[in-house]
Protein backbone atom coordinates (compact mmCIF):
# COMPACT_ATOMS: atom_id res chain seq x y z
CA UNK A 1 0.00 0.00 0.00
CA UNK A 2 2.86 2.23 0.77
CA UNK A 3 3.48 2.06 -3.09
CA UNK A 4 -0.17 2.56 -3.89
CA UNK A 5 0.23 5.98 -2.01
CA UNK A 6 3.26 7.18 -3.21
CA UNK A 7 2.74 6.20 -7.27
CA UNK A 8 -0.71 7.77 -7.19
CA UNK A 9 -0.37 10.56 -4.44
CA UNK A 10 -3.16 12.02 -2.43
CA UNK A 11 -6.47 13.70 -3.10
CA UNK A 12 -8.47 15.57 -0.47
CA UNK A 13 -12.17 16.39 -1.51
CA UNK A 14 -14.32 18.24 0.31
CA UNK A 15 -18.22 17.50 -0.20
CA UNK A 16 -20.70 19.81 0.73
CA UNK A 17 -24.00 17.40 2.07
CA UNK A 18 -27.34 18.24 2.86
CA UNK A 19 -30.63 16.32 4.30
CA UNK A 20 -32.78 17.81 1.52
CA UNK A 21 -34.18 21.43 -0.42
CA UNK A 22 -35.44 22.43 3.11
CA UNK A 23 -32.18 21.37 5.15
CA UNK A 24 -29.63 22.97 1.75
CA UNK A 25 -30.88 26.30 3.13
CA UNK A 26 -29.99 26.21 6.92
CA UNK A 27 -27.34 23.36 6.53
CA UNK A 28 -23.93 25.82 5.76
CA UNK A 29 -21.94 23.29 8.63
CA UNK A 30 -23.51 20.43 7.66
CA UNK A 31 -20.73 19.11 5.01
CA UNK A 32 -17.84 16.59 4.90
CA UNK A 33 -14.55 16.87 4.79
CA UNK A 34 -13.15 13.86 2.94
CA UNK A 35 -9.92 12.89 2.27
CA UNK A 36 -8.61 9.96 0.34
CA UNK A 37 -5.75 8.26 -0.74
CA UNK A 38 -5.80 9.56 -4.83
CA UNK A 39 -4.54 8.49 -8.31
CA UNK A 40 -5.61 6.82 -11.06
CA UNK A 41 -7.82 2.97 -11.05
CA UNK A 42 -7.43 2.50 -7.14
CA UNK A 43 -9.93 5.67 -7.15
CA UNK A 44 -12.07 4.86 -9.73
CA UNK A 45 -15.22 4.81 -7.95
CA UNK A 46 -14.65 7.33 -6.05
CA UNK A 47 -14.13 9.85 -8.99
CA UNK A 48 -17.34 7.57 -10.81
CA UNK A 49 -19.37 8.73 -7.19
CA UNK A 50 -18.29 11.99 -7.55
CA UNK A 51 -18.51 12.56 -10.88
CA UNK A 52 -21.93 10.90 -11.56
CA UNK A 53 -23.31 13.15 -8.58
CA UNK A 54 -24.01 9.96 -6.76
CA UNK A 55 -23.18 11.70 -3.42
CA UNK A 56 -25.84 14.56 -4.63
CA UNK A 57 -28.11 12.42 -5.60
CA UNK A 58 -28.35 10.58 -2.11
CA UNK A 59 -28.71 14.26 -1.04
CA UNK A 60 -25.12 15.56 -1.07
CA UNK A 61 -23.76 18.48 -3.25
CA UNK A 62 -20.31 17.39 -4.39
CA UNK B 1 -15.98 20.46 -4.06
CA UNK B 2 -12.77 21.97 -3.24
CA UNK B 3 -10.04 19.82 -3.45
CA UNK B 4 -6.13 19.73 -1.85
CA UNK B 5 -3.34 17.14 -1.73
CA UNK B 6 -1.42 14.99 0.82
CA UNK B 7 1.25 13.15 0.73
CA UNK B 8 0.06 9.41 1.13
CA UNK B 9 -2.46 7.51 3.11
CA UNK B 10 -1.07 7.82 6.34
CA UNK B 11 -1.30 11.19 6.14
CA UNK B 12 -4.85 11.07 5.21
CA UNK B 13 -5.22 8.63 7.85
CA UNK B 14 -3.34 11.33 10.51
CA UNK B 15 -5.41 14.13 9.81
CA UNK B 16 -8.70 11.84 10.10
CA UNK B 17 -7.53 11.24 13.60
CA UNK B 18 -6.80 14.93 14.41
CA UNK B 19 -10.37 15.55 13.03
CA UNK B 20 -9.26 18.06 10.14
CA UNK B 21 -11.22 15.04 8.27
CA UNK B 22 -14.52 13.31 9.02
CA UNK B 23 -14.35 10.60 5.81
CA UNK B 24 -11.20 9.17 4.32
CA UNK B 25 -12.88 7.77 1.70
CA UNK B 26 -10.02 4.84 0.62
CA UNK B 27 -7.04 4.29 2.29
CA UNK B 28 -4.62 1.42 2.53
CA UNK B 29 -6.58 -0.55 5.43
CA UNK B 30 -3.62 -1.48 7.37
CA UNK B 31 -3.38 2.74 8.14
CA UNK B 32 -6.18 3.13 9.90
CA UNK B 33 -5.56 -0.43 11.69
CA UNK B 34 -2.67 0.95 13.13
CA UNK B 35 -4.16 4.21 14.11
CA UNK B 36 -6.81 2.48 15.87
CA UNK B 37 -4.46 0.17 17.74
CA UNK B 38 -2.67 3.38 18.29
CA UNK B 39 -6.02 4.84 20.11
CA UNK B 40 -7.02 7.13 17.33
CA UNK B 41 -10.57 7.39 17.59
CA UNK B 42 -11.15 6.19 13.99
CA UNK B 43 -13.45 3.11 12.94
CA UNK B 44 -13.17 0.98 9.92
CA UNK B 45 -16.68 1.56 8.22
CA UNK B 46 -16.43 -0.55 4.34
CA UNK B 47 -13.77 -2.30 2.30
CA UNK B 48 -13.12 -0.57 -0.99
CA UNK B 49 -10.07 -2.45 -2.58
CA UNK B 50 -11.06 -6.05 -1.93
CA UNK B 51 -7.78 -7.42 -3.98
CA UNK B 52 -4.38 -6.19 -3.99
CA UNK B 53 -3.44 -5.17 -7.73
CA UNK B 54 0.39 -5.77 -7.16
CA UNK B 55 1.68 -7.63 -10.37
CA UNK B 56 5.55 -9.68 -10.25
CA UNK B 57 7.38 -8.59 -13.47
CA UNK B 58 10.08 -9.95 -14.54
CA UNK B 59 12.91 -10.23 -16.83
CA UNK B 60 12.12 -11.43 -20.96
CA UNK B 61 13.29 -15.00 -21.16
CA UNK B 62 11.04 -15.94 -17.37
CA UNK B 63 8.38 -17.90 -17.46
CA UNK B 64 7.11 -18.51 -14.31
CA UNK B 65 7.24 -17.44 -10.68
CA UNK B 66 9.26 -21.02 -10.08
CA UNK B 67 12.17 -19.57 -12.41
CA UNK B 68 12.79 -16.73 -9.59
CA UNK B 69 15.12 -19.44 -7.78
CA UNK B 70 18.35 -17.46 -7.42
CA UNK B 71 17.21 -14.30 -8.82
CA UNK B 72 16.66 -10.66 -7.10
CA UNK B 73 13.61 -9.05 -7.01
CA UNK B 74 12.81 -5.69 -6.15
CA UNK B 75 10.05 -5.47 -3.40
CA UNK B 76 8.67 -2.19 -1.66
CA UNK B 77 10.57 -2.47 2.18
CA UNK B 78 11.26 -4.93 5.03
CA UNK B 79 8.11 -6.17 6.02
CA UNK B 80 5.92 -4.05 4.31
CA UNK B 81 2.50 -5.21 2.75
CA UNK B 82 4.47 -5.56 -0.33
CA UNK B 83 6.65 -8.32 1.28
CA UNK B 84 3.64 -10.36 2.17
CA UNK B 85 2.08 -10.69 -1.11
CA UNK B 86 5.13 -10.62 -2.62
CA UNK B 87 6.41 -13.97 -0.23
CA UNK B 88 2.89 -15.48 -0.47
CA UNK B 89 3.26 -15.37 -4.13
CA UNK B 90 6.59 -16.90 -3.73
CA UNK B 91 6.00 -19.68 -1.50
CA UNK B 92 2.79 -20.54 -3.28
CA UNK B 93 5.00 -21.58 -5.70
CA UNK B 94 7.38 -23.91 -3.64
CA UNK B 95 10.05 -20.85 -3.21
CA UNK B 96 11.36 -20.34 0.29
CA UNK B 97 13.18 -16.96 1.39
CA UNK B 98 16.82 -18.42 1.47
CA UNK B 99 15.80 -19.48 -2.37
CA UNK B 100 16.35 -15.39 -3.90
CA UNK B 101 17.20 -12.45 -2.77
CA UNK B 102 15.13 -9.52 -1.67
CA UNK B 103 15.87 -6.16 -2.80
CA UNK B 104 13.74 -2.83 -0.97
CA UNK B 105 13.54 -0.55 -3.70
CA UNK B 106 10.52 1.67 -2.00
CA UNK B 107 7.75 2.81 -4.68
CA UNK B 108 6.23 0.93 -7.60
CA UNK B 109 8.44 3.40 -9.46
CA UNK B 110 11.27 2.65 -8.48
CA UNK B 111 11.26 -0.71 -8.43
CA UNK B 112 10.40 -1.10 -11.81
CA UNK B 113 13.19 1.24 -12.93
CA UNK B 114 15.65 -1.11 -10.68
CA UNK B 115 14.16 -4.02 -13.32
CA UNK B 116 14.80 -1.37 -16.47
CA UNK B 117 18.28 -1.09 -15.21
CA UNK B 118 19.07 -4.95 -14.84
CA UNK B 119 19.88 -4.15 -10.90
CA UNK B 120 17.09 -6.90 -10.47
CA UNK B 121 15.41 -10.14 -12.34
CA UNK B 122 12.12 -9.21 -11.35
CA UNK B 123 9.84 -6.99 -9.25
CA UNK B 124 6.53 -6.08 -7.61
CA UNK B 125 4.71 -3.20 -9.54
CA UNK B 126 1.00 -1.71 -9.67
CA UNK B 127 -0.47 -0.50 -12.86
CA UNK B 128 -0.32 0.66 -15.00
CA UNK B 129 3.59 0.35 -15.01
CA UNK B 130 3.16 -3.46 -15.65
CA UNK B 131 0.88 -2.59 -18.71
CA UNK B 132 4.53 -0.65 -20.06
CA UNK B 133 6.34 -3.03 -18.53
CA UNK B 134 4.96 -5.27 -20.60
CA UNK B 135 4.86 -3.35 -23.70
CA UNK B 136 8.56 -3.16 -23.47
CA UNK B 137 8.96 -6.61 -23.22
CA UNK B 138 9.44 -7.85 -19.82
CA UNK B 139 6.80 -10.17 -18.38
CA UNK B 140 3.77 -11.08 -16.15
CA UNK B 141 4.54 -13.61 -13.67
CA UNK B 142 1.58 -13.32 -11.72
CA UNK B 143 -0.50 -11.55 -9.98
CA UNK B 144 -1.06 -11.33 -6.09
CA UNK B 145 -4.88 -11.25 -6.84
CA UNK B 146 -4.30 -14.85 -7.55
CA UNK B 147 -2.24 -15.68 -4.46
CA UNK B 148 -4.09 -13.84 -1.75
CA UNK B 149 -7.80 -13.63 -1.36
CA UNK B 150 -7.89 -13.09 2.00
CA UNK B 151 -7.68 -9.63 3.01
CA UNK B 152 -8.72 -6.79 1.74
CA UNK B 153 -6.15 -3.88 0.40
CA UNK B 154 -8.14 -0.88 0.78
CA UNK B 155 -11.16 0.73 2.75
CA UNK B 156 -12.92 3.83 4.29
CA UNK B 157 -12.45 5.17 7.32
CA UNK B 158 -14.53 7.54 9.27
CA UNK B 159 -14.07 9.70 12.60
CA UNK B 160 -16.13 8.54 15.02
CA UNK B 161 -17.27 11.77 16.71
CA UNK B 162 -18.48 13.02 13.26
CA UNK B 163 -20.02 9.69 12.40
CA UNK B 164 -21.71 9.64 15.45
CA UNK B 165 -23.14 12.81 15.50
CA UNK B 166 -23.85 12.41 11.34
CA UNK B 167 -25.16 8.98 10.90
CA UNK B 168 -27.11 9.38 8.24
CA UNK B 169 -25.06 11.24 6.48
CA UNK B 170 -22.43 8.52 6.81
CA UNK B 171 -24.73 5.82 6.20
CA UNK B 172 -25.53 8.00 2.53
CA UNK B 173 -21.41 8.08 1.69
CA UNK B 174 -21.85 4.21 2.39
CA UNK B 175 -24.82 3.87 0.02
CA UNK B 176 -23.39 6.03 -2.01
CA UNK B 177 -20.15 3.84 -2.86
CA UNK B 178 -22.35 1.02 -3.42
CA UNK B 179 -24.48 2.68 -6.66
CA UNK B 180 -21.06 4.06 -7.80
CA UNK B 181 -19.21 0.34 -7.62
CA UNK B 182 -22.17 -0.85 -8.79
CA UNK B 183 -22.23 1.41 -11.79
CA UNK B 184 -18.11 0.54 -12.53
CA UNK B 185 -18.84 -2.61 -12.65
CA UNK B 186 -21.39 -2.83 -15.27
CA UNK B 187 -19.85 -3.46 -18.45
CA UNK B 188 -22.05 -1.18 -20.75
CA UNK B 189 -20.49 1.47 -18.09
CA UNK B 190 -16.54 0.81 -19.52
CA UNK B 191 -16.22 3.31 -22.41
CA UNK B 192 -17.75 6.34 -20.00
CA UNK B 193 -15.61 4.71 -17.24
CA UNK B 194 -12.55 4.87 -19.25
CA UNK B 195 -13.55 8.74 -20.35
CA UNK B 196 -13.98 10.01 -16.65
CA UNK B 197 -10.31 8.19 -15.62
CA UNK B 198 -8.15 10.04 -18.53
CA UNK B 199 -9.90 13.45 -17.73
CA UNK B 200 -9.70 13.47 -13.76
CA UNK B 201 -6.93 11.33 -13.56
CA UNK B 202 -5.14 12.26 -16.43
CA UNK B 203 -4.43 8.26 -17.56
CA UNK B 204 -3.51 7.86 -21.50
CA UNK B 205 -6.51 6.00 -22.60
CA UNK B 206 -4.08 2.77 -23.03
CA UNK B 207 -3.93 2.36 -19.52
CA UNK B 208 -7.19 3.74 -18.68
CA UNK B 209 -8.64 0.48 -20.87
CA UNK B 210 -5.78 -1.87 -19.42
CA UNK B 211 -6.46 -1.12 -15.87
CA UNK B 212 -10.18 -1.00 -16.46
CA UNK B 213 -10.45 -5.15 -17.49
CA UNK B 214 -7.08 -5.61 -15.02
CA UNK B 215 -9.30 -4.11 -11.90
CA UNK B 216 -12.45 -6.03 -13.50
CA UNK B 217 -10.22 -9.15 -14.00
CA UNK B 218 -9.35 -9.74 -9.91
CA UNK B 219 -12.81 -8.13 -8.67
CA UNK B 220 -10.76 -4.89 -6.97
CA UNK B 221 -13.72 -3.09 -5.83
CA UNK B 222 -16.13 -4.21 -3.26
CA UNK B 223 -19.44 -4.32 -4.31
CA UNK B 224 -20.95 -4.23 -0.50
CA UNK B 225 -20.45 -2.28 2.12
CA UNK B 226 -20.55 -5.69 4.52
CA UNK B 227 -17.48 -5.93 5.93
CA UNK B 228 -15.68 -9.84 6.12
CA UNK B 229 -15.51 -10.40 9.78
CA UNK B 230 -12.99 -12.89 9.00
CA UNK B 231 -11.11 -11.15 6.18
CA UNK B 232 -10.66 -8.17 8.68
CA UNK B 233 -9.10 -11.25 11.43
CA UNK B 234 -6.48 -11.91 8.78
CA UNK B 235 -5.81 -8.63 8.18
CA UNK B 236 -5.05 -7.77 12.06
CA UNK B 237 -3.39 -11.37 12.80
CA UNK B 238 -0.98 -10.24 9.40
CA UNK B 239 -0.56 -6.76 11.09
CA UNK B 240 0.21 -8.93 14.63
CA UNK B 241 2.63 -10.85 12.92
CA UNK B 242 4.68 -8.42 11.40
CA UNK B 243 4.43 -6.53 15.02
CA UNK B 244 2.55 -3.36 14.02
CA UNK B 245 -0.79 -4.15 16.10
CA UNK B 246 -0.75 -5.11 19.57
CA UNK B 247 -1.07 -9.05 19.97
CA UNK B 248 -4.01 -8.25 22.40
CA UNK B 249 -6.02 -5.92 19.68
CA UNK B 250 -9.57 -7.12 18.90
CA UNK B 251 -11.19 -6.72 15.55
CA UNK B 252 -14.52 -4.96 17.80
CA UNK B 253 -11.99 -2.08 18.02
CA UNK B 254 -12.34 -1.59 14.55
CA UNK B 255 -16.26 -0.79 13.78
CA UNK B 256 -18.82 1.34 14.38
CA UNK B 257 -21.68 -0.60 15.99
CA UNK B 258 -25.04 0.91 13.92
CA UNK B 259 -22.62 1.74 10.92
CA UNK B 260 -20.12 -0.90 10.08
CA UNK B 261 -22.20 -4.02 9.00
CA UNK B 262 -20.22 -7.21 9.98
CA UNK B 263 -20.87 -10.58 8.05
CA UNK B 264 -19.67 -13.69 8.52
Amino acid sequence: MNAVRAMVGCSLMMFSMTSGPAAQMAQAADKVIAGSLGGQAPLWAIYVAVHKSFFAARGHRS
Amino acid sequence: MSSTFAQSGAAVTQQLTAASLDVALSVGITDPIRAIDKGAPLALIRVVGNAAPYVLIGKPGLKSIADLKGKIISVGADNDITTVYFERMMSANGLKKSDYDVLPAGVAAARFAALKAGVVDAAIVLPPLNFQATASGFVTLGLAADYVKDIPFTGMAVHRRWAAANLPVAKRILAATDKSIAWLADPSHRDEAIELLVKVARSSKEDAEASYDYLRRIEYFEPSSKVSRTKLRNLVAMEQRAGTVDPAFAIDRLVMPGLTELTD
